[in-house]
């Protein structure tokens, strides 16, 4: 499993994430993020990298 | 002058060639890599140029990508302060201000740079917001006490900085050639708009045009079309960009308003391109457009490292198929956009406590998105657009019984 970590303090809640993998990552009703998952499979490695590179703030990064 | 060589060349300073030169770092580390830039500073943050406070600190080394760095470490070269002139296809060699470059693979981001009407260009004071020193000007020049600001171009980084004004105290007019603002996405969005600003203390004048500038008392004035006058000691033009494409005007890679590429990214031969410059079929709405927002030229940057190692690597390349998307912050309000639209599109309405949610219909079908705040809903219906949207499905996301208007 590659791990995945969200740097809350940088996130500005654009939901860049939750738009791509929308089961690890989710906008709130309070309009914040939420992380949903800590892990995920190594088969969607080009998912998350994809994530990571589209986050305007730089706020994801393998664990 | 001296021909160097590197595997793959990223030609362009800011987000689409960051993006593809991690990318190619990361899948493919044994390739030499460069990056060539005409900016003398590594790629910065441009979104915050226009949103952080004037009191706020302004610090380039702050907005430098963090990527920089770890790219510097594993050996990646900026070539800073160096323009790209012109581009050997058959040859596979770039020219540029500092000798010839050789390159296995090319990506081109070049971005775009801001159109100055005649009016202005050439004037003091006059400034357009793109680049880091672009930002220290004009931050500097609405700093001295009682200037007032005259905003040229209702769009998003005029509104951003008209209220970042706003917010400092300063005064601020925006005028704009077009009756409505963001008038692309609707009535609705426009009136939204125009109250933001309005309750924030901008003042806005629509359908106005400059014809020219004056002086009185030894402060400037644009002199409008209907012989009205407005302040103008500092002048912010942002009447939209142009693709900085003239490097690649005689290399006969195909150019209109944009460097036009396949659904790969792909403009020659080992050639690719990303970013704001780029003019692609996107397969995603089988159309052919060219976004100037900053998360389509992160996704084109990857796409486009991709590709460029998969020549190396002797793979296919792979589509870049995706739902563009850009957010604004304007008086505390976020705004966000996600589709692809005609302007034939229905518009629905969807209005609450918490905000504003607009749904472009075309038939049966979603085809995009806008929202002041609504932010959880927005974003599932920006997921929801990753494939064909019926409105039915839509529907599920928003207030109960919204009404179908103009
Ligand atoms: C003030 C401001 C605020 C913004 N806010 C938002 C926002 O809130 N949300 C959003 O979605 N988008 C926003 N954007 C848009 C976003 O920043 C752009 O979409 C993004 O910068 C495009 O990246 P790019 O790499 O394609 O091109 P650019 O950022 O235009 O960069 C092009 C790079 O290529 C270099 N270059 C050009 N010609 C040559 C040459 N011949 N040789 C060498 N180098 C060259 C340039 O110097 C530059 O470094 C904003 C833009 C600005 C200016
Ligand atoms: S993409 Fe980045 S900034 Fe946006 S919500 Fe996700 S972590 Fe936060």
């Amino acid at each position: 499993m590659i791990k995945v970590k969200v740097d809350f303090d940088r996130c500005d809640a654009n939901g860049t994430c939750a738009a791509l993998m929308p089961d690890v990552f989710r906008i709130g009703d309070d309009g914040l993020l939420e992380q949903l998952r800590t892990e995920v499979d190594p088969g969607r490695e080009a998912e998350l990298e994809e994530v990571i590179v589209c986050c305007p703030v730089g706020a994801i990064a393998r664990g | 002058m001296t021909v160097r060589r590197s595997d793959i060349v990223v030609v362009g300073g800011s987000v689409a060639a960051l993006r593809a030169a991690e990318t190619v770092s990361r899948q493919a580390p044994h390739l030499s890599l460069m990056v060539v830039s005409d900016e003398v500073h590594p790629p910065h943050e441009r979104p915050p140029l226009s949103k952080v406070g004037l009191e706020e600190p302004f610090d380039r080394e702050a907005l430098t990508y963090p990527a920089v760095a770890s790219l510097r470490e594993q050996g990646v070269t900026f070539a800073l302060n160096t323009r790209a002139e012109g581009l050997d296809v058959a040859n596979r060699r770039l020219l540029t201000t500092v000798g010839s470059l050789e390159y296995g693979a090319l990506v081109a981001a070049t971005g775009c740079e801001p159109f100055v009407p005649p009016v202005f260009a050439g004037q003091p004071d006059v400034f357009t917001l793109r680049r880091y020193e672009d930002a220290v000007g004009l931050r500097a020049a609405v700093s001295r006490p009682g200037a007032h600001v005259a905003v040229i171009g209702a769009g998003f980084i005029g509104g951003e900085f008209a209220a970042t004004l706003a917010k400092a105290g300063r005064r601020v007019t925006v005028v704009d050639l077009a009756d409505r603002p963001l008038g692309r996405f609707g009535d609705a969005v426009a009136r939204e708009y125009q109250a933001l600003h309005r309750a924030a203390g901008v003042q806005l004048r629509f359908g106005a045009a400059v014809t020219g500038l004056g002086e009185d008392g030894g402060r400037r004035f644009l002199l409008l079309d209907d012989d009205s006058r407005v302040p103008a000691d500092v002048i912010l033009v942002g009447v939209g960009v142009r693709p900085s494409t003239a490097w690649l005007e005689e290399s006969g890679v195909l150019l209109d308003n944009g460097i036009v590429c396949d659904a790969t990214l792909k403009a020659a031969e080992r050639v690719f391109a990303a970013g704001d410059a780029v003019r692609w079929r996107n397969p995603r709405w089988g159309a052919t457009m060219r976004i100037e927002h900053w998360t389509n030229a992160a996704e084109q940057g990857r796409v486009a490292g991709i590709n460029a190692v998969n020549v190396f690597a002797g793979e296919d390349p792979v589509v870049c198929g995706s739902v563009p998307y850009f957010w604004s912050d304007q008086h505390g309000v976020r705004i966000q956009f996600a589709g692809y639209r005609t302007g034939t599109e229905e518009i629905v309405e969807d209005r609450n406590a918490d905000g504003l949610l607009v749904v472009y219909r075309m038939g049966d079908l979603v085809t995009g998105v806008l929202a002041f705040e609504r932010r959880a809903q927005f974003v599932k219906l920006r997921a929801m657009l990753r494939n064909e949207l019926p409105w039915q499905q839509a529907r599920t996301v928003l207030t109960s019984g919204p009404a179908p208007v103009g």
